[in-house]
This record gives structure tokens, C-alpha cells and sequence, in this order.
């Protein structure tokens, strides 16, 4: 064994002597655009000074640092006594590889001993950049403890440096409060922060924590131990159901990296700033709707509240102001309550509400007290009611809904300062439609009109008919009237009958000479009357050419001379028996009932 | 036979008891349940009652009322414009139409001159048919003026006669020109309102393609008038489109399936 290694050493030995003199350079064939590459240059002399070395440029190629020497060793050989000493340097130069394809390195040379030495010429190939994982990035994993391995070559990737927006729930109710916390998460030193977008909280309202960014606490997330700073804190309320989601925010972070410097014994750290973009998240949650049905009084609490009501003042005053403070305190969204409904008598001048809050964030909610004051001023006195719709509220945690009554104030107002009270109109407080029928009336299909029906038009005519006829008949006894002749024609029969029943008295009576006078007197009054001529003019020997004039026959005609004669003769022969005067009352009626049924008489005569 | 028609005869007097109960007992379900506030109820009852009896201006106005109180305010004015379609003089149809009229959102102009507004109020005073009366007593005043003056001595009554007939027959054709103006309002079929909750109303017969072809914006319980009506089939069902008058300045056409004709 000891044999064998004194053998090589010696061989060994003998190589060297025999290069006594070289420059060699070695670089890596192949890197890729973006590497950091070394060229080595290796000086083998005899000793001597060290000597500086001439590199020239590689195209595509960075120049960084160097040429410098990084390492060196002297070999002094005693062989017979002769002392020959080696030196062997090596010389380092840094590049970058900027561009791809295949570039020479141009030989460099070195003068020793007034001997030029060159390298031979070699040629390195840049490659595309590879991607980052073959870069050893994945093998060394960033550590905010370790500088060493923050390193400028490293893409800061999503998991070294991230905003991140969490939610204090996946689901919640409408209104119910939401915690919501905005975080940086960084392995990294950061040497600038700007936010460019904040995240829009929309659909929520935004109750702000006050807080202080700064990077000044350690958390450990999924294994990795990061430096985190809080960007924000908030309560949200969402204001609808739904997925709601807050959408991401934008950020301009300069992270602080370091360039390893290799410089022979010892690396130099020099921080190189990073810009990057970084977004965040998007948070998204599910907020369900409220449970139906909503109570009355319900105005949109969730949460937990209290409610109290209190009077400024015992006594009330016309024209002196009361203020009236609804209090409410609890935990939720006690912000954003609408102002409760409070039913004040119309007769009290209301100004509008004051409404003062005091909360603050206590764990993931908002608590505090909402206090509305309602300055009212009395203007009438009498007996009033102040009355309040319930207030209610939501419990997110039992998930059912709360109501708290809340008494009526009665409130008596007595007389106040001076008020100069007048006469009032009637004022109506409000108006609602009309209360409804209580009888249907009359149903029908459809409706009918009376107008333009025929019977309607006959009702019309129907009064015109009786005017008209009453009219005329009107006219036609007028024109009787004027006419005596044709009065007298019309009143003959009722003249005759009248002497005739006179005479029908003097009968039974038998004063036989009147009652012959009485029938002449009717007979010849009845034919004055029919014939038109007064009874003066009538005589025995005319009356039968008069009747035949007007075409009477002549039996009739015989038969009236005939009771006229004997009429005549028994006024003079006054021994007339009973039974002949009641033939004669019986001839002369049946004579004047004949001629009653002529009905020639109206006719003007003939002449 | 003989029995037999006064079996016939017996049941129908029965039936029509039964039919006549069976009105008044809905009327008074109806009535209940509006007053127990329960009216969706009410409006059902209303409406049966409208579909197997008929109608009269006081169900109408039941049944607005009904409608009112369930939250539907184009079916109440439709309601109540029907009440006093029957009854012109049923006022508080009147004043329950103008409050919910005040709180339909479209506000519109002036419709018709003042002379036609003044018209048709003088004429709503009174049915259609009482005018007729009107004129029909007017008319036999009239005759006893003329009578009077035929038949009365008296130069007094004479010329009360006279100038008091030329007055009422005047006064007959006047009541006779409202009673048959009276028909044609309570009979007229081209006032609708719109049912629709929001209603694009389009410048031609169709679908506004564009919002060029779009007139106007209208909300439910608006009356319109009727003018012009056409029909087409598009696609695969008929259309049917009006053209409508809002007020004396807006015309534009709407579809009939937003639209419920008053009758």
C-alpha cells in the first residue's frame, strides 16, 4: 500500500515538473440565460511573482466581477539536491448569461517570465432560461431566518409573499356581523409597501378597527413560519343575501433580496430590490336572508340589543319642549339601525330625531349604545299616549327573532305660557277609502237603459196623445158652444123629457089641462129646438114640411100632427077620461124617443 | 199531468229561494271575511258573486275595496271605475277612485277640452236612466203647462202655462240630450287600465326593437284610452296592440296582454 502511493505520488511528481509551465481555462459548456457562470483560469508556473492575467469579453455575456484568485499552491521539489519551486494559481471570472446562443471565449493570456502564455480558445452555449424549479430554488427553501437563502436569484413566488383576506365565517345571516382581516404574509424584508386597488367590500357595510400596519409579528401557516403585518381590520354587515364576495386588492411591495457575491474565501450580501404586484385573495361568503316571517316592528337588528325609552321631564307644559330618548344598546349592527317607528299624538310639534352613537369592536362584533332623542313640544292640553311599535331583533346565535315591548307613556299636558288659541278648521289626521256597502243592490248581468227603448218613447207619446185629445175635444165643445142651434139640438131630447115627466106628474095628479099643456109645451119645445126655429114661428101646417124637409117619414110625421090635434082638441074639450090621457103621455114619448133616433136634424136644411 | 207541472212549478220556487239565499249568504261571507280583514277571501267571494249573479256598482265597489286592502291597486281602480260605470252617482266609489288614483305612480295631463270634462261631470250626476225619468216627468209637466193654458180662464194661469211649458220642454230635450249621453258613457268599451307593474309602451304596433321605438315607461292602475287596435300574428301566437291616448299630449301603442279593458 505505502509502495503503491509513493509510486503515484512520484508519477504524480513527474506530471508536474513536466507541465512546469501551462494556462488552462475551464468554463461550463452550457448554462442557461439568467445563470451566474464562472470562468477558470489555471496558471501553472515557476514560481515568481503572480502575474495578472488579460481576459477579454464574452459576447452575450455579462461581465461581473474578476478576474480574481481564488486559489493557489507551491510545490517546491528538491531532486539532487536541485530546488525547483511550482506555483499554481487559479483565477476566477463571473458572468451572467444574458442572451442565448453559442459564444467564444477569446483566449486569455498571461506574460511569465517574459513568456506569453495564452489559453486555448473554447466556446460556452446559453441556453433559454430554464425555469426556476431546476435552479435549486425548490431544494433550498426561503427562511426568514436565513439571509443565505433569500437569495436575488429566486422568483418571490406566491408562497413567500402573499396578501391574504380572511373571514371570521364561511356563512352568516344577513346583517349579522362579520369580522374581516386583511394580512401580508412575507418571508422577505420589505422596503416599500403601497397599496394601489383596495378591496371592495360591496354589498357589506364597513365598520373600520383602527390599527397600525407594521411588520412585526411571526406566524407560522401551513408549516412556514412568515413575518406578517395587518393591513386591516373591519366588521362587516352584509346588506343582502346571497354569495357576496370582497373583491382583491392590489399592492406594490419592494422586497429586499440579497445577491450572493462570491469573492474567493468569503461571499459578500448585496441587497438587490425587488418591485412586484402582488393581489390578494378574494373572499367570498354565503350570507343567508333573515327567516320569514318578520315581526312586526322589525327594522333590520341583528344581534343582541336592549332597548330602554326615557322622558326628559315629568310635567308637561304646552309650548314647553320634552325631549324623549330611545335608547339602545347591545351588540350588532347597532349602527345602522333605521330610527324606530314612535307614534306621537299629532297634536305635538315633532323636530326631527338626534341620533348619537358610541360603539366599539369588541372581539368579532360591534357593541355599544344608539341613542335617538325626539324633541317634541306639547300644543294642546289634554290627556295624550306616546306609543312604540315593539322593537325587534334577530338573534343570529339562537336564530329566532326577539321582540321587546315597550310601555306607553300617558301623558297629561297641562296649560303653559301664553298661546294665542283660535278657532280651528277641521283637520283631518288621515284618509283611507270608504268602508264597504252592506247592500248588494240590485245584480244583473247587464245594465239596460231606459232611454231610446221603444216603451220609453211610448210613454212619451202617450202623453202627447192625451194632451191632444183632451185638446180637441175641448175645441169641439167650444165650437158648440158659440153655435146655439147646435146647442140646443144637443139639449132637445133633455128638455122634452123634462116637460114630459112634468107632465107625467100632472097626470097621476089628473089635473087633465096641464098636463096637456105641459105635453104640447114639450113637443113643440122639442121640435123649436131640433128644427132651429123659435116656437112662435112653428104652427100646425108648417111642422109636417119642416119634418119632411129634413126627411123624416111621413108615419112619424102623421103620428106627431096626431098628438098635436088631439093635444089641441082635448084643451078645449076638457072631458078627456084617464085612460086616454095616459095613451096620449105614451104616444108622445114613443114619438119624441123616434124622433130623438133621427138624425137628420144636425143637417142644415135643404133649401 | 196536473201533478206533475205542480211538482214541476213547487221545486222551482224552491230552487230559485235556494238560489236567492244562496246570494245573500255570499254577499254576507263576503262582507265577513272583508271585515275579519281577511281579503283575499273577500276578493273570491266578490267575484263569485260577480260571475254567477251579475253585477251591481255596489259589489263593484265592494270588490275595489277588497282589492285595495290586498294590495292589488290596478284591479281596485279597475273596480271601482266599473262601479261607477253602473252608477255614475255612487260617490263614495267616487272618492275611493280618486284616492287611489293619488297613489298610483304615473301623474298624467289633462285628458279631453274643459267643455267635454264639464259635459261628462254634468252628466255623471245622474244615471243614464235618471235623466230619462227626469225627462219624462219634465215632458208631462209640460203638457199640464199646455193644458193649463188651453184650458184655464185665468190670463195669469194663461201665461204660466205658456212660458212654463217653453221652459220644461226645453228642459225634456235637455235631460233627453244627457240621458243619451249618460248611455253612451256608461255603455262605451274603449277605457282600459293597465295591469302590468311596469309597462315599455312602443311608437309602432310591436315589440319596441330599439330604444328608438320606445315611448314611454307606465306603471300599473294608468287609464288609457282606446283609439285604434291591431292585430297580427307574429312568431307563433297572435298579437294584439293598441293605440292608446294617456292624456291629451301622449299616444303611443301598447300590448293587450298589459292592458285590462274597463268593459
Amino acid at each position: 500500500m505505502k509502495r503503491t502511493f509513493f509510486i503515484l505520488l512520484l508519477l504524480i511528481v513527474t506530471t508536474l515538473s513536466l507541465t512546469a509551465q501551462s494556462f488552462t481555462v475551464q468554463a461550463p459548456p452550457r448554462v442557461s440565460v439568467g445563470d451566474k457562470f464562472y470562468v477558470k483560469y489555471v496558471l501553472s508556473f515557476n514560481g515568481g511573482n503572480i502575474p495578472d492575467i488579460h481576459v477579454s469579453q464574452i459576447n452575450g455575456c455579462k461581465h461581473l466581477y474578476g478576474p480574481i484568485i481564488t486559489g493557489q499552491s507551491h510545490v517546491t521539489q528538491v531532486i539532487n539536491g536541485n530546488a525547483s519551486t511550482t506555483a499554481k494559481i487559479e483565477y476566477a471570472c463571473t458572468y451572467k448569461a444574458e442572451k442565448e446562443g453559442t459564444y467564444t471565449i477569446q483566449p486569455a493570456t498571461v506574460t511569465v517570465g517574459g513568456k506569453k502564455l495564452s489559453t486555448r480558445q473554447t466556446s460556452i452555449t446559453v441556453a433559454p432560461a430554464s425555469r426556476p424549479s431546476q435552479q435549486g430554488q425548490s431544494s433550498a427553501q426561503v427562511s426568514i431566518d436565513d439571509i443565505d437563502s433569500q437569495t436575488a436569484d429566486k422568483r418571490v413566488s406566491g408562497k413567500d409573499l402573499f396578501v391574504r383576506i380572511m373571514l371570521s365565517k364561511s356563512h352568516a345571516y344577513e346583517q349579522e356581523a362579520i369580522e374581516c382581516t386583511i394580512k401580508l404574509y412575507t418571508k422577505y424584508n420589505i422596503s416599500s409597501f403601497f397599496v394601489t386597488k383596495q378591496p371592495a367590500f360591496d354589498g357589506f357595510l364597513v365598520e373600520d378597527v383602527p390599527s397600525q400596519a407594521a411588520l412585526n409579528t411571526q406566524e407560522t401557516l401551513n408549516g412556514q413560519t412568515y413575518w406578517t403585518a395587518l393591513l386591516k381590520k373591519c366588521i362587516l354587515f352584509p346588506q343582502k343575501s346571497g354569495r357576496l364576495t370582497i373583491v382583491s386588492g392590489n399592492y406594490d411591495i419592494d422586497v429586499v433580496q440579497y445577491e450572493l457575491i462570491n469573492m474567493g474565501f468569503y461571499t459578500v450580501r448585496e441587497p438587490v430590490e425587488k418591485k412586484l404586484k402582488i393581489e390578494s385573495n378574494s373572499a367570498s361568503i354565503d350570507i343567508t336572508p333573515l327567516p320569514q316571517p318578520q315581526p312586526d316592528g322589525f327594522n333590520g337588528a341583528v344581534g343582541n340589543f336592549n332597548v330602554k325609552t326615557k322622558l326628559s321631564a315629568n310635567n308637561f307644559r304646552t309650548n314647553e319642549p320634552v325631549t324623549l330618548s330611545y335608547i339602545i344598546s347591545g351588540t350588532g349592527n347597532i349602527k345602522f339601525l333605521k330610527d324606530p317607528v314612535i307614534d306621537f299624538p299629532s297634536e305635538f310639534e315633532k323636530y326631527d330625531p338626534e341620533t348619537t352613537s358610541d360603539t366599539k369592536v369588541v372581539g368579532q362584533n360591534l357593541t355599544g349604545t344608539t341613542t335617538i332623542d325626539y324633541t317634541f313640544t306639547p300644543t294642546e292640553v289634554g290627556d295624550f299616549q306616546i306609543q312604540f311599535a315593539p322593537f325587534s331583533y334577530f338573534d343570529p346565535s339562537t336564530k329566532e327573532y326577539k321582540t321587546i315591548d315597550l310601555p306607553p307613556y300617558k301623558v297629561k299636558v297641562g296649560q303653559g305660557a301664553a298661546v294665542a288659541a283660535g278657532r280651528k278648521n277641521v283637520e283631518a289626521k288621515n284618509t283611507d277609502i270608504r268602508y264597504i256597502h252592506d247592500n248588494p243592490g240590485k245584480l244583473s248581468k247587464s245594465p239596460t237603459f231606459m232611454v231610446g227603448s221603444s216603451v220609453y218613447w211610448l210613454a212619451f207619446v202617450l202623453v202627447a196623445g192625451v194632451l191632444a185629445a183632451s185638446i180637441l175635444l175641448n175645441r169641439s165643445r167650444i165650437r158648440r158652444m158659440s153655435d146655439v142651434s147646435g146647442l140646443r139640438l144637443a139639449k132637445a131630447n133633455k128638455v122634452a123629457r123634462k116637460r114630459l115627466q112634468l107632465a107625467g106628474k100632472y097626470m097621476k095628479s089628473h089635473d087633465a089641462d096641464k098636463f096637456y099643456d105641459e105635453t104640447l109645451k114639450a113637443l113643440w119645445g122639442y121640435l123649436g129646438d131640433k128644427l132651429s126655429m123659435p116656437a112662435s114661428q112653428l104652427s100646425r101646417s108648417n111642422i109636417a114640411a119642416q119634418l119632411e124637409e129634413r126627411g123624416v117619414d111621413k108615419e112619424q110625421i102623421d103620428k106627431v100632427i096626431e098628438i098635436i090635434d088631439e093635444c089641441e082638441m082635448a084643451r078645449y074639450t076638457p072631458s078627456g077620461s084617464q085612460e086616454k090621457i095616459e095613451s096620449l103621455y105614451r104616444k108622445a114619448t114613443e114619438a119624441i124617443n123616434s124622433l130623438e133616433n133621427f138624425k137628420g136634424f144636425s143637417k142644415k136644411p135643404v133649401k | 199531468m196536473i201533478r206533475n207541472l205542480l211538482r214541476i212549478f213547487v221545486s222551482l220556487i224552491v230552487f230559485s229561494f235556494a238560489y236567492l239565499s244562496a246570494a245573500a249568504n255570499d254577499w254576507t261571507r263576503a262582507d265577513s271575511a272583508y271585515k275579519a280583514e281577511d281579503y283575499k277571501t273577500a276578493v273570491e267571494l266578490y267575484n263569485r258573486i260577480l260571475n254567477t249573479q251579475g253585477a251591481s256598482s255596489d259589489l263593484y265597489y265592494n270588490l275595489g275595496n277588497a282589492y285595495y286592502r290586498s294590495g292589488n291597486v290596478a284591479q281596485a281602480i279597475l273596480s271601482y271605475e266599473r262601479s261607477l260605470r253602473l252608477d255614475p252617482t255612487n260617490s263614495d266609489a267616487k272618492d275611493n277612485l280618486k284616492f287611489v288614483n293619488e297613489r298610483i305612480v304615473d301623474e298624467k295631463g289633462q285628458t279631453g277640452s274643459f267643455l267635454s270634462t264639464a259635459f261628462n261631470d254634468i252628466t255623471a250626476l245622474m244615471t243614464s236612466n235618471g235623466w230619462a225619468i227626469t225627462a219624462l216627468v219634465l215632458f208631462i209637466l209640460t203638457a199640464l203647462a199646455i193644458a193649463g193654458y188651453y184650458f184655464v180662464g185665468s190670463v195669469a194661469v194663461k201665461k204660466l202655462g205658456f212660458f212654463g211649458g217653453i221652459v220644461t220642454l226645453l228642459l225634456t230635450i235637455v235631460c233627453l240630450i244627457f240621458a243619451f249621453h249618460g248611455r253612451t258613457m256608461q255603455s262605451r268599451t274603449d277605457y282600459a287600465i293597465i295591469t302590468a307593474p311596469t309597462t315599455v309602451l312602443s311608437t309602432v304596433p310591436r315589440q319596441p326593437a330599439n330604444r328608438n321605438e320606445e315611448a314611454m315607461l307606465l306603471h300599473e292602475g294608468t287609464k288609457v284610452k282606446i283609439l285604434n287596435t291591431v292585430t297580427f300574428k307574429a312568431d307563433t301566437a297572435n298579437q294584439t296592440w293598441h293605440d292608446v291616448e294617456i292624456d291629451n299630449n301622449h299616444r303611443a301603442w301598447i300590448n293587450d296582454s298589459d292592458i285590462e279593458k274597463i268593459f
